[in-house]
């Protein structure tokens, strides 16, 4: 068995209800060991719950779920033992320094104190930060926090990391910045699990994909998968020179729909890639003078926009 | 996590301690050497020597209560609670951790107001051992007392009313400025006799000074066993996750 068949997370009818709003509605899911996995959706989706009731912050209503086979609610303990966690809000101590914050919380996990000092240090330095090491974290930008907070949660080198929403409010170069370190993470082996509704980060980052809306869970697979799956999304738009007998595209198979328009051809196709190659290879073949072509790749959002009619940041 | 909760007073003790510390040597000054002087010594003990134990009391009790109870709500406050909650630390451990910071606290005041003011008035401890097994188990409890205070309450506001309206009068119709053998009402000295705090003071007023009124010892039995009592309690509430989680 592969570490990536191996389970991290298995997630069976899983369920948190608040009063009459199910947040999480009774959902099954498998994390392999090794994966980068995505909960995609909009704000109210279920994804933080989710994440909440995974680390121990919510109470299930119903339903089970086991971290690398500890069972979250009758064994809590052992399984927060295995988990990282990097919440969406700064959630510092502000009496505290960003040496403190670490070496505290590797204190928690029972790490000794040499052990706590050396891992510190060595964080501090990988985040860029060490400089600012006894300053107060209410001293600290923005971006530094950011770096703290995922700092953190490294401290005792957790197999399972949950990342949620680990980029929100931060300038495109922190996010890259911070994109580059979560590939490494996952080079390390480390199973990441992280929310997001940046359509591009999921995309960036992860192996797989979930699709929540309402508590549910209603698309799940690679980010290619489900853009595949989801059909028609890719758009290619061909300006023909002159008039011409357009052959018959229809019969690729990744050609889903095509229309001719003011001088276009325009094509809906599940893989552009492979679709483009062939129109015009066809076109080419009938003597059909191409004169620019476009192709519109479709994206998470249009998967998100097919299956529930709204979009991601409504 | 203990090195944490007393670090919350030990890095601004201008906004932590240092207040209480002045005032009560104000209360010192005011009640016991200005209008001391003109209320007749009790059992052989000047005014003045009478209060001090209560003062001391007073303070430890207070302090033991605040640096759990605003540390806990803060934490929830802030989200910084989440940080130990999704660790392995078990539930139990997080509430020792918090009444430990609160009795250092408590134990901290006591031992710096007892030891200046015995300085000033030259006198030295009746029971030392008494003295310290008081002002540990007391300053427990009431860390105790803050830690359930802290998770339980909604807002900032209800922390400090608890020092109001239950704290301080406790504190008041248990002796801290006089013998309850003075209260003319047989009511209020009734409610007197029926404040837990009553005894603590007693018995802690013999360990200082070596005024007695009740045995001491009983009082002792009577300040562990409710730290016994709040402990548990403290701990239970603390494993229901009420206010901690969703």
């Amino acid at each position: 068995m592969t570490p990536a068949e191996r389970k991290a997370i298995t997630i069976t009818g899983l369920t948190k209800a608040f009063d009459k709003l199910v947040a999480v509605d009774r959902i099954d899911l498998d994390i392999g060991e090794g994966e980068f996995f995505g909960l995609l959706g909009p704000n109210g989706a279920g994804k933080t719950t989710l994440i909440r009731m995974l680390v121990g912050l919510c109470v299930p209503t119903a339903g089970k779920a086991t971290i690398l086979g500890r069972d979250i609610v009758s064994d809590p303990y052992g399984a927060r033992e295995l988990v990282g966690v990097v919440p969406q809000d700064f959630n510092f101590d502000d009496n505290l320094t960003a040496r403190d914050i670490l070496t505290y919380h590797g204190g928690y996990f029972g790490m000794q104190r040499r052990e706590r000092e050396e891992r510190a240090d060595e964080l501090l330095a990988f985040l860029e930060i060490k400089e600012k090491a006894n300053t107060t974290c209410t001293k600290l930008s923005g971006g530094m926090k950011r770096r703290l907070l995922i700092g953190r949660a490294l401290m005792t080198r957790p197999q399972v990391l949950f990342l949620d929403e680990p980029t929100t409010g931060v300038d495109v170069q922190l996010r890259h910045s911070l994109w580059d370190m979560f590939r490494k993470m996952k080079g390390s082996g480390t199973t990441i699990i992280l929310t997001t509704h940046y359509i591009e980060e999921a995309e960036s980052l992860c192996d797989r994909v979930a699709i929540m809306d309402y508590g549910k869970i209603i698309a799940l697979g690679s980010p290619d998968e489900l853009k595949k799956t989801s059909g028609s999304g890719n758009l290619i738009e061909i300006v023909i020179t002159g008039a011409h007998a357009i052959p018959d595209l229809k019969t690729i198979p990744e050609v889903v729909r095509v229309w001719w328009k003011d001088g276009t051809l325009s094509a809906r196709v599940t893989d552009a890639d492979i679709a483009a190659i062939k129109i015009l290879d066809r076109l080419r073949t009938a003597n059909v003078a191409v004169r620019s072509m476009h192709v519109t790749k479709a994206s998470l959002e249009d998967v998100f926009l097919k299956l529930t009619g709204r979009e991601l940041r409504e | 996590m203990t090195k944490r909760e007393i670090i919350r007073f030990a890095r601004k003790p201008n906004r932590t301690v240092l207040p209480s510390i002045v005032s009560t040597f104000l209360y010192i000054f005011a009640f016991g050497y200005a209008l001391g002087s003109t209320i007749p010594a009790m059992g052989g003990h000047s005014y003045i020597e009478f209060m001090l134990p209560g003062l001391v009391m007073m303070q430890a009790i207070i302090h033991a209560y605040i640096n759990p109870s605003y540390s806990i709500f803060q934490s929830r406050d802030t989200g910084y609670i989440e940080d130990p909650l999704t660790t392995p630390m078990r539930y139990s451990s997080m509430v020792v951790a918090y009444i430990l910071g609160g009795m250092v606290r408590g134990l901290f005041m006591g031992f710096v107001i007892a030891g200046v003011t015995m300085l000033i008035f030259g006198f030295w401890l009746a029971d030392p051992i008494l003295f310290l097994l008081f002002l540990v188990f007391t300053s427990a409890t009431f860390a105790a007392i803050g830690v359930m205070f802290g998770q339980w309450s909604s807002n900032i506001e209800d922390v400090g009313n608890v020092m109001s309206y239950v704290l301080s009068p406790l504190l008041f119709i248990g002796g801290v400025f006089f013998s309850i053998d003075m209260i003319p009402s047989d009511i209020v000295r009734t409610l007197s006799y029926l404040d837990p705090l009553t005894y603590v003071i007693d018995g802690f007023r013999f360990a200082m000074i070596g005024y007695l009124r009740t045995d001491p010892y009983l009082c002792l039995l009577a300040i562990v066993i409710s730290f016994c009592v709040c402990f548990y309690a403290a701990i239970r509430l603390f494993e229901s996750g009420y206010h901690l989680k969703t």
